[in-house]
This record gives structure tokens, sequence and C-alpha cells, in this order.
């Protein structure tokens, strides 16, 4: 295949969500950016595609929506230090930057007819696109519930970023440092958030720590990343957000969650179209890019000169071995994930149809009612407000958004149960396990002449396993994220047929964010 | 330092690691949980109806042994009143089926159950090692598979069986699992979880094992000192499988339940409406009268192919009019040697259906 034809295609399959009308005019979508290829081929894809605020005419196969980019750093929770999550979070903005501008270099070169390296290179040096990314550390999930924080959060972000903006550099990315010194009018106010933003990154390290099972780690900081940036969209005003899960992610996942026992909800993750968040005024997960396969992905990065801002991998690998080493007697295992994307690696490489083999075949599975089309949300007429409009602008909002939300439940779908962790459809076996657990503990209750749940929960200390089971987690969740000793022996015992019988209490669970534990 | 002792009974000393819970248990408490862990399954799903009589597929390796052996003790131990005997297949390859057939006979005598050994041969004029002799060994565990699973089925009607009983393991089972979904086989993926095969025929196929690990059948085939033939099949690489047994060892290594969270799975997922109306309804096959999921089994195909000296009938995916095969010579009949075939006909399959309508 040939450049063009390459960039052709995946264009058009970014563009589908257009044809799909999933993209309408006046919408306001946030773009979720790791700063990998996927997402950043995913950015350089819709930037073009919305049509300049400035210019009134219409422009071809251009239209009009707002457009944020949250990028949730995760770097520590990898067991990067602070300042090297510093630096990747500067590195992903930069990335943006520089994506954003390729973007509009195209465009100009496109609609001017002309694309010689000239006229390339000053589009881009005058082209300030003025394309912010919102930082959001892992971390912040203990903001979760707690909306005017994030926001206030998000207001430092951009903030900061104007600063740097305003720090010209000779070749065009802003040179970041010196970020605390930069910042003086806000010294008082950068020390109390600082000190929060350090004990919430305690919680969260404490939280991570606490999960022993490599997997469930992984899955826990996808868990936690996806409800932060939902909640994140939400106070961006967003009402769709696309992700840039490529095909090769998804049929690595279709794998691993087969192998966590998650046939159930499968198919809920690997749909263009996932709203299950919207009943509580989340925005509606997109995935345009689930037909372009990884290496697709890199070649347009390739192509078009993207940096991409990674984490170095094999670091991170090294350092959660180590840490977990120091923890636990066992010697570290390899993750579900990580096993189940080699395995998909290895088979792609000899047989180039096997991730469009799998993802067809996990098509075949039944998707949940949110994940149609139907059961988005229809979008109120927002005014064409920019990202700074949303967040600054939150109060007059106020009301629209809750018609918003009046619209939203009125068209959601039946609501489909489902784990308060990760969110997965719980399976019909889930539910019967959690309403026998629930009607026991509850004569465990009155028998105590308790009869509140609470009280149980109170009492976890003594080992109350039944109001544990009765919580509403997928066997998953339990499993491999709420671990607790002696568990994998007394699931072992339950397959085998027998009572199982499990010793304590989660340590995890206390450690979780309210919001999502509640 | 004492001795570790085991976690189930707590007063002998600890002799394993049980590979599915990781428990340290003794020899005999790991007798028990695995014994009583296959009768859970079968109580469970009510494989086996009292008065039932039952072909134990035996190939005289260690899955089939241990199936003979649990087979007998718990029909014994809980009077399932199961009319067992032993059924094998007499594939007919030199230096591993006669060896491990003698295996099965010494099985006969130790646990007291009847044998029937029914040949590749007699049912089929062909033995493997003719057929490999014929096309290589590129296709050939197609045949053995085709031919196996219909002789299987023959010789429990011969003997009058109501069940047949497969000593498949939860790896195996896992392992189909996962090839079902690189494959893309929605249909076969529907229901090679299900622990009951063919339930509305007049013999279903069941698999007790469905949730015992390999490891441990091993380690009790081990223990007990069961008398079992552990040499693979000379023709079996096991090219095709072999990428995906190693994926769920991995998977095992990684976490010892993701065998039975596969399974899980399999059994969760819930198909769209559209891919059951797909599947082939079974009938019944016009030559040799049994089960078929087309006009002629794909054992009849195969057959007819060797008869008529172009092997690759059957093998390489070609169809013809009407949903047939491509290929079939409409005169020939079950067993009705069609012999000789000019080397011209074995070119292309396809063109003979012009030549032969």
């Amino acid at each position: 295949m040939c450049h063009a034809c390459l960039e052709l295609s995946v264009r058009g399959k970014v563009r589908a969500l257009k044809t799909h009308k999933l993209l309408l005019p006046g919408d306001n979508i946030a773009v979720a950016l790791s700063g990998g290829s996927c997402s950043l081929t995913l950015l350089s894809n819709v930037l073009p595609m919305r049509k300049d605020a400035s210019t009134p005419r219409k422009e071809r196969g251009k239209i009009e929506f707002g457009l944020t980019v949250i990028h949730v750093n995760e770097a520590t929770a990898h067991g990067a230090a602070a300042a090297e999550a510093e630096a990747h979070s500067r590195d992903v903005v930069a990335a943006a930057r520089q994506c954003a501008a390729v973007a509009a270099a195209m465009t100009t070169a496109e609609s001017g007819g002309s694309s010689t390296a000239a006229s390339t290179s000053t589009s881009m040096g005058n082209a300030s696109p003025g394309l912010d990314v919102w930082v959001v550390p892992l971390r912040d999930v203990f903001l979760l519930g707690d909306a005017e924080a994030l926001r206030r959060e998000a207001v430092r972000s951009w903030r900061q970023q104007q600063q740097q903006q305003q720090q010209p550099a000779a070749d065009g990315t802003p040179v970041w440092g010196g970020e605390a010194g930069g910042d003086s009018d806000y010294v008082g106010e950068a020390a109390a958030t600082a000190s929060g933003a350090a004990e919430r990154e305690a919680r969260l390290q404490q939280l991570l720590q606490a999960v022993q099972d490599p997997t469930g780690r992984e899955d826990l900081i996808r868990h936690l990343r996806r409800r932060l940036l939902a909640a994140a969209g939400a106070v961006a005003g967003a009402t769709k957000l696309l992700c840039g899960d490529s095909a090769t992610a998804l049929a690595a996942r279709v794998i691993a969650e087969t192998a966590k026992g998650r046939g159930f909800a499968l198919p809920s993750d690997i749909q263009l179209v996932d709203a299950r968040g919207t009943g509580a005024g989340e925005p509606t997960f997109l995935y345009p890019m689930r037909e372009v396969t990884v290496k697709e992905a890199v070649f347009v990065c390739r192509l078009r000169g993207l940096h991409l801002a990674e984490l170095p991998a094999p670091l991170l690998l090294a350092r959660l071995s180590s840490a977990s080493t120091g923890l636990h007697s066992h010697p570290p295992r390899r993750s579900i994930n990580s096993l189940a994307s080699a395995f998909v690696d290895s088979l792609q490489a000899n047989l180039p149809s096997t991730i469009f083999t799998v993802l067809r075949t996990a098509s075949a599975l039944r998707p949940f009612p949110f994940n149609s089309p139907d059961a988005m949300p229809s979008t109120f007429p927002a005014t064409p407000n920019n990202e700074l409009k949303a967040l600054h602008g939150r109060s007059t909002e106020g009301a629209s958004g809750a018609n918003g939300d009046g619209v939203a439940v009125g068209c959601r779908p039946a609501a489909v149960p489902c784990c308060v962790l990760c969110r997965a459809p719980l399976s019909a076996r889930e539910l019967r396990a959690i309403h026998a657990a629930a009607a026991s503990a509850a004569d465990a209750g009155k028998q105590e002449g308790a009869g509140s749940v609470e009280v149980v929960q109170a009492e976890q200390e003594e080992g109350d396993d039944e109001e544990d089971a009765a919580a509403p987690f997928c066997g998953s969740c339990r499993g491999q994220i709420l671990f607790r000793p002696g568990h994998h022996e007394a699931r072992g015992r339950e397959e085998a047929g027998g009572s199982g019988n499990v010793d304590g209490p989660s340590l995890v669970q206390g450690l979780l964010p309210e919001a999502l534990a509640a | 330092m004492p001795p570790r002792l085991c976690v189930r009974c707590n007063t002998s000393r600890a002799m394993l690691n049980r590979p599915k819970t990781q428990e340290q248990v003794c020899r005999e408490c790991f007798f028990t949980a695995f014994e009583e862990e296959v009768h859970q399954t079968i109580v469970d799903n009510k494989l086996f109806k009292h008065g039932e009589r039952l072909a134990v597929a035996a190939s005289g390796g260690k899955d089939s042994t241990v199936l003979a052996h649990i087979m007998s003790t718990l029909n014994a131990r809980y009077n399932y009143g199961l009319d067992l005997f032993l059924l094998s297949i007499d594939e007919g390859i030199t230096g591993y089926r006669d060896d491990s057939l003698e295996t099965v006979k010494r099985n006969e005598q130790q646990y007291g159950i009847p044998l029937k050994v029914v040949s590749y041969k007699e049912l089929y004029g062909w033995t493997m090692d003719e057929i490999v002799s014929q096309i290589g060994t590129k296709n050939n565990c197609t045949f053995c598979g085709v031919f196996r699973r219909q002789a299987l089925d023959r010789g429990a009607v011969l003997m009058g069986a109501n069940k047949i009983a497969t000593g498949h393991n939860a790896d195996d089972v896992a392992e189909t699992v996962l090839l079902n979904i690189l494959r893309g086989d929605v249909p076969r993926l529907g229901r090679c979880a299900n622990i009951i095969t063919g339930e509305d025929s007049s013999l279903p196929r069941v698999k007790p094992f469905k949730y015992a690990y390999e490891k441990e059948i091993v380690l009790y085939a081990y223990y007990k000192k069961l008398d079992y033939f552990s040499t693979e099949c000379i023709y079996a690489p096991f090219a095709a499988r072999g990428f995906a047994r190693e994926f769920i060892k991995d998977l095992e290594a990684a976490r010892p339940l993701a065998i039975i969270d596969v399974i899980r799975s399999a059994e969760d997922f819930v198909f769209a409406a559209a891919s059951d109306e797909k599947l082939p309804q079974p009938r019944t096959c016009e030559r040799c009268g049994y089960i078929s999921s087309q006009p002629v089994c794909k054992a009849c195909v195969l057959l007819e192919g060797l008869n008529r000296g172009m092997p690759r009938l059957g093998v390489s995916r070609t169809r013809g009019r009407r949903g047939e095969k491509a290929g079939l010579h409409p005169d020939v009949g079950r067993g009705g040697g069609g012999g000789s075939s000019g080397p011209a006909e074995v070119a292309s399959p396809v063109e003979i259906v012009y030549e032969t309508t």
C-alpha cells in the first residue's frame, strides 16, 4: 500500500464517525490522548474535520464542533517518579501541539492547492491553533464525584499551559521548565493544591500496592483511567469522548478478557459506541480507531512526522517488578494482558488476518443495549463554544446540562446491572451470587438485631464475608483486584463445588475512591 | 523444620501442590478432592442416568486411563448404576496404537470392564499407515480425526451404548475455545464448551473431565501408579494446535485459574441471534446413515477420495453444486470402491463436477 492510500484508508475509517451520524454539527467532543501512535493518529484525523470557527463560510467535509483534548497521566501508577510524570505530560502536550500544527499545515496545503515544503513550514510556524490539552493525573480519581474540584484542576492545567505558551521557543515547540517558578501569582494556591495532590498520589500508590495480581493492577489502572476520562469529559461539557483503542488492542483484549472469565461482558467493550455512562451524565465513548491496526497508526504517525510521547515501557516494567518482589513472596508473574497481546502479535506476524478474524468472532457476540447508537442521548443544542467557554462558563451551562441529563434519562435503554468497579455488565450467574449473598447478609443482620447493611459493613474487620460478597462487583474484579488472602484457594474450592470460605476482608475495597466503591 | 501439613486434613504431610488451587495437600486428600470434583461435575450437569450403558473412549493415554479408573471408582462409590465398557479405536498406526492397545487390554483386566476394539481397517478398509503412505503427513490428522469420531459412534452403536464419555480435559476445552476464536468459527465456539454434545441425538457425548486440569490428571495417574501409555502419536506433531496450547500453558503459569476462566467465558458467551440460524441442521448421511451436517458425511467424502485416488477431496475447501461437496461421484456408494481414477481427474475437483453432471 502506498502512503496516500494508507492515509486515505485511515482517514476514511475515522471519518466514518460523521457518516454514521455519530459526530454532528454543534457537538462538543473530547479526545482521549495518551501520546501513543493510535491516539495521535486519531487526533490528527479528527482535527481536519473541524470547521475553523473564524471562517463563516462552509467548508466541504467540515463540521463545527467543540473539542477538548484530555490526557490522563498515569505515569506514576506505572512506577515513574513525579519528575518523569511531569516530563511525560509536557511531551504529550507538545505532541498534541505538533499534531495540531501538522493538521493545520495539511489543511492549508490542501485548500491552497500548493503543498510545497515552504508553505508547510511557514504555516507550521505561524499557525498557533491554540490546542489545549487538559492533563489529568490519575490520582485525581480521588476527586471523582466532586466536579467542582475537577474543574479547578482543569483551570489550573489550562493556566499552566497558557504560561508555557507565552515563552516562545525557536523551533515552535514551547520550552517547559521552572514550572513552579512560573506561576508566582498562584503560589499560595499552588501550595494548597500541591499538598492535596500529594495526598491523593499517596492514596493512589497505596491502592495500587494493595492489588497483588499484576493483571488486576493493570486492569484497575485502566478502569480508573476510564472513569476519570468520563468525569473529565463531563466537566468539559463533552457529550462524546473519542478513544484511540486500535484493532490490535481490541483483539488482544478479546483474548485477555476471555482468559479472565469475562465472556459475558466482553462484547460491551469492543463496539464502536459505548453509552453506558450517559445515564450519569457521562459522555458516550466512541472508538473510531477500532478498525485501524497499531501498525497502520505507527506508519501514519511516521509519515506525518508526528512525535510520539510514550512512556518507556521496559523501564516501567522493571520498576514494577522490583516493587512487587519487595512486597510479595512469589516472583512477579506476567500479566494476562501482556501475554494476550504478545500472543496476538505473534499470530498476526504469521497470519495478517488474525486481528480482524478475532474481532469478527467477538462481534458475533450480542452487544448490550448501551452499545447501540440509539442509546446515545440526543445532543442538546449547544452554543458553538470552545473548550475555554466550557471550562469557565459552566454556570451558565448548568441549565442546559440538566436539560441534557433529562434527555439522557429519557432515551436511556433498559438499565443493565454493571459491576461498580469496572462497569462490566453482570452475568446472570454473578447476579445470582450477589443476590444470594445479599439475602444471607440481610439474614445475618437481622439475627444480630442490626438489620442494616451499614452496620454489617462497620463490622468488616470481623471478616464478615457475606456482606462483601453482596457488593455488586463482577467475579473478575473480585478475583483479581479485590484480592483477599486465600481467595484463589477458596475460588478453586468454589469451582470444585465445595463451599468457598473466603478468609479475610478485602484490603483493596477500603482503598478505592469512594465514588467508585459506593 | 516440621514437615508441612496437608491443608485439608491437617494430619498427613503435604505431598504436592495442587495445580488448580495451589493448595498443599497430601496424597490421599488429593485423590479425594480430584474424585469429588469429577463427581460434582457429573452430578451438577446430570451427565448420566441410572441404568445407562456408557462407552468410555479409551486410547490408553493418560486422560482416558484416568477416566476409566475414575468412572469405575465413582460408579461403585456413588452407585450411578452405569453399565461401563471400554471402547478403543485401532487406527492402524504401527509403533503407536498397537502398543497403546496393549495398555488398554491390561486396563480391561485391572478394572474389570469389558473392552471393544473397532479398527479403521474393518470399518473403512484403510489403516492410518496406508492412508499416510497415500497422502503424506500433511493432512493425515484430518482423516484420522474424522474417522475416529465416526468410528467411536459406530463402535458404541454396535455395543448398544447410550452415551460416550471422552477424556477431554479443561486444557483441551480451553484450547479449543481459543482456536475457535482465532479461526472465527462462531458456531463451533458456541458449542465447544458444552459438557454434553449431541444432547438430542441417540448417542450424546459427555466430558466428565471438562473442569479437570491436565496437570492434575497426570499427577493422579502418577500417584495412583496407573498403567498408561505416554507416547505421542508418531504422525502428530500437533502443529495446528501447538501455539494455542502454548498460550494456555503461559496463562496457567500466570494465573492457574485462567483455564477455568476461559471455559467460563465460553459458557457465558451470548451470540447474536443470527448465528443460530446459520447452524446446519443435523441430518443423516445419504451413504452411511450416520449423523452428518451435510448430505454426505465428511467420513464418506474422505473415504471416496481415498478410494478414487484423489485424497485431496474433502481436505481442500471446495463447494460443489446444490451445497454438495465438490467432486463427489454421484454413483459411488459406501464401500463400493471407485477404484482406478486417472491422474487427470485428480487435478481439480471442480472440473470433475462438470464432467460427471
